[in-house]
């Protein structure tokens, strides 16, 4: 076997892909409900509740919804795994695969957008009409945080004016990187389905929303997607907007720690907002979000 | 209440006003229009409190209709005929689901109502599972001691 | 694209099971049909069949929530059939537990209410608050739920500790004006979702005949605590609490103003409690013939009770009819051409009780 493609197998299965992505994430999903329950006067569950969780499912026997086909049903889950875990491997992270081709921005901004349209498709293949109103306002969400989300990594892109990571990585760090990150920021609370941007999944309106009929490993699967889903956007906002340092070591702990910053924002924002009807959702990136898109492509065409 | 609001309905139920207490006033009507009697009410801003129904011996139901008019409580107390009376939902929806529940638990038959769904009662009852002798004629009727 | 929505009877949005289809075109909602009957026991039955001492634990359980005021509507029936005077200090009681009660029903609402747009913290804030409440409820009857406080004429138990309770009052009044209040009329997340949202115009109020928080909220000035005076509120001087917004901030707000009211009621009336028995020496079982109709106010509105005795110790006929039986059919007016995702908070705002309505 030749040696780029163990490389590439490492950086699938081991870091910063799978086994690495997956234990982050729980670490993540773990330390965003500790936080939470900390503002809330509670205790929060033990560090390892987030694999339990996962491992519970895994071992429970699924039903598949009448008139939904098992290999969408099955499938679904497991193509946004595939997809967001291959997002990780082509991340230029410190230790990773460094694998580096024109357009795999494009490619990586491309994968990470494969749960949530995983999620979608879920909704309506799973026949409940919770699910279904779910997943509509789902594909509404998208439309409002991708625009400052896709904004934010074009800025950076025009002014690198490349679509190759490594040429961004290589920006010298300036005021187009502040504005990108702000806008970044913004986007990622929906991203995330975290409050106040949770109405796609509103238990108290749509039970479980795209997820109603989803249960064991399925349902597992969904889990570790947005497990995995945390981990890339960290991952993606320290490529960024992080600069680089000389030292690998240093360039972990500050991938760890951009990780840990959104977990941060996410927890305080989610513990201290109600959460948001789908058109105040939308007009809220439709405003907010499209003067921070613009600011930071004018920004960026400018400089 | 106002005296001819006062007038009206006994006018309208052919009896007359028993003060009961210093906010209570009940009225022993059992011919008096329902409908007519709903209609003066509510143009003097009295709103419906409840109803209640009473199984009576005969196999007829009494019918009491709770009003309230500002600091008073008006009682308007009337008898079904063959277990019949007609509705005030069109009036007043507040009478809805009153009126159903009535039909549910007492079988009377509220003509015209606009939804005569079961509100409370289960399929497998039949209507009028209320209907039977409370106190001390319900105690005989069990064979307990009265 | 029009479609039918469920909401109920099993929901995470509900307490109680009932059901709301929702009629919906895209994210409005067109029509809204309500149903309830889902845990009807008879209780009027089964009361006309048991005498008055065994009535009172029954009518207790006709809901959880405010089960004091049943007892207490039910005492107040047979003692103004039997003529019978209430003693001072267990009238003052009574209004200390049924304040209490409001105070803990409000607090209630308002966690759920919270729970329902999604604002976990805040529900974790006003529970722990309402869990104060409890404390003194207990601290007072030896129960958190069912007190088992009121017997025809007077008052089963006494309040041994005045200043104890009165100092817990203060410290729930001080929390609900420090964060219940503050939280609720200026986070923009809360207002978002609650100003200009579930209208229910005074004229709606009045054809659907609400009562309680909802017909305040809607302009309505209906309180019995003004308009019958029972218990010791006349004694205390009660102010009546109305919004006109006819949203539900407006029903946000006339219960957080309530509550402020009842901690004035309980402290006005644990500093003037007098003195004397709570109760008759003896034990009342037998209840003279005659009829009445009773008004209390329950936290969710007028509880109203028809009592008929024919001389035995049975009750001849007891009709409950609670707040939810009127407020339950008006989430239609308020629903039409509301946001579906505003539907959970819009139900939420009646605070539908639905074992009260069907017993």
């Amino acid at each position: 076997m030749s040696n780029g493609l163990i490389q590439g197998l490492a950086a699938y299965f081991l870091w910063p892909g799978l086994l690495a992505g997956a234990l982050l994430g729980w670490l993540y999903l773990w330390l965003s409900r500790a936080l939470i329950a900390r503002m809330q006067r509670r205790f929060g569950p033990p560090f390892y509740q987030p694999f339990f969780d996962f491992v519970k499912l895994l071992g429970k026997r699924s039903m598949v919804p009448a008139g939904t086909a098992p290999l969408l049903y099955y499938g679904l889950p497991l193509a946004a795994v595939i997809s967001i875990t291959l997002a990780l491997a082509v991340m230029p992270l410190p230790g990773g695969l460094n694998a580096s081709f024109t357009g795999d921005l494009i490619l990586v901004l491309y994968l990470m957008e494969m749960p949530a349209f995983c999620d979608i498709l879920a909704g309506f293949a799973s026949r409940s009409i919770y699910g279904q109103v779910g997943s509509s306002r789902e594909a509404a969400l998208i439309l409002g945080y991708s625009l400052p989300f896709i904004a934010a990594v074009s800025a950076l892109a025009i002014q690198a004016d490349s679509f190759r990571m490594v040429d961004v990585l290589a920006l010298p760090f300036g005021p187009v990187h502040v504005l990108a990150a702000a806008a970044f920021i913004l986007a990622v609370p929906a991203r995330l389905k975290s409050n106040p941007f949770s109405i796609p999944n509103a238990e108290q309106e749509i039970v479980a929303g795209p997820h109603v009929e989803y249960n064991g490993p399925a349902l597992a699967l969904f889990e570790l997607a947005h497990g995995l889903e945390f981990v890339a956007v960290g991952a993606l906002f320290s490529v960024l907007f992080i600069p680089r340092l000389p030292s690998a070591g240093l360039n972990l702990v500050l991938y760890l720690a951009a990780g840990l910053l959104l977990v941060l924002i996410t927890s305080v924002l989610a513990a201290a907002t109600a959460r948001l009807q789908i058109h105040r959702a939308f007009r809220f990136y439709w405003t907010w979000g499209a003067l921070a898109a613009l600011g930071c492509v004018v920004l960026a065409a400018l400089l | 209440m106002n005296e001819t609001l006062r007038i009206q309905i006994e006018q309208i139920a052919g009896a007359a006003w028993e003060q009961r207490s210093e906010h209570e006033l009940w009225l022993q009507a059992p011919a008096v229009d329902v409908r007519a009697a709903a209609q003066a009410l509510l143009a003097a801003e009295a709103r419906l409190s409840t109803m209640t129904a009473l199984a009576l011996p005969n196999g007829e139901t009494e019918v009491i209709y709770h009003w309230i008019c500002g600091k008073q409580g008006l009682h308007i107390k009337t008898c079904t005929q063959g277990n019949h009376l007609p509705t005030i939902t069109p009036i007043t929806a507040a009478a809805n689901w009153i009126e159903r529940e009535i039909m549910d638990l007492y079988a009377v038959v509220f003509d015209g109502h606009p939804d005569p769904k079961p509100l409370l009662r289960p399929s497998k009852l039949t209507a009028g599972y209320y209907r039977e002798p409370g106190g001390a004629a319900g105690k005989a009727a069990r064979g307990e001691m009265v | 694209m029009p479609f039918r929505i469920p909401i109920g009877p099993y929901h995470p949005a509900l307490e109680e099971p009932y059901k709301l289809s929702i009629q919906s075109r895209g994210e409005i909602v067109e029509d809204v049909t309500i149903e309830v009957g889902f845990v009807h026991r008879g209780i009027e039955l089964l009361a006309q069949r048991r005498n008055y001492i065994q009535d009172l634990v029954l009518v207790e359980r006709v809901c959880g929530i405010c089960s004091n005021i049943h007892t207490l509507t039910f005492c107040m029936a047979a003692e103004e059939i039997a003529g019978m005077q209430v003693p001072d200090r267990a009238r003052f009681i009574r209004t200390i537990m049924a304040e209490l009660e409001r105070l803990h029903s409000h607090l209630l609402w308002a966690g759920i209410g919270s729970e329902d747009i999604g604002f976990q913290t805040m529900f974790m804030e006003i529970y722990a608050l309402r869990e104060q409440v409890m404390d003194v409820l207990e601290a007072i009857s030896g129960n958190r739920v069912n007190y088992a406080m009121n017997c025809i004429g007077g008052v089963n138990r006494d309040i041994t500790d005045p200043e104890g309770v009165l100092r817990a009052v203060r410290s729930i009044r001080e929390g609900i004006q420090k964060t219940v209040i503050p939280i609720f009329t200026q986070n923009r997340t809360i207002l978002g979702r609650t100003r200009g949202v579930g209208i229910l115009t005074r004229d709606e109020a009045v054809t659907y005949g609400v009562v309680g928080p909802i017909a305040r909220a809607s302009g309505l000035a209906i309180d019995v605590r003004q308009d019958f005076p029972y218990a010791a509120y006349e004694d205390l001087g009660f102010q009546i609490v109305t919004q006109d917004s006819c949203d539900v901030t407006a029903r946000v707000v006339v219960r957080a103003l309530e509550m402020l009211e009842s901690c004035r009621l309980i402290e006005k009336a644990l500093l003037e409690l007098p003195g004397g028995p709570i109760r008759p020496s003896e034990l009342v079982t037998v209840v003279p013939p005659g009829e009445t109709m009773m008004r209390v106010e329950a936290p969710r509105g007028e509880v109203v009770y028809y009592l008929k005795s024919d001389g035995s110790d049975t009750p001849a006929r007891v009709k409950i009819r609670t707040p939810s039986d009127l407020n339950l059919p008006a989430i239609r007016a308020m629903a039409r051409g509301q946001a579906l995702g505003d539907m959970a908070i819009i139900q939420a705002s009646v605070d539908p009780c639905c074992s009260c309505t069907d017993r």
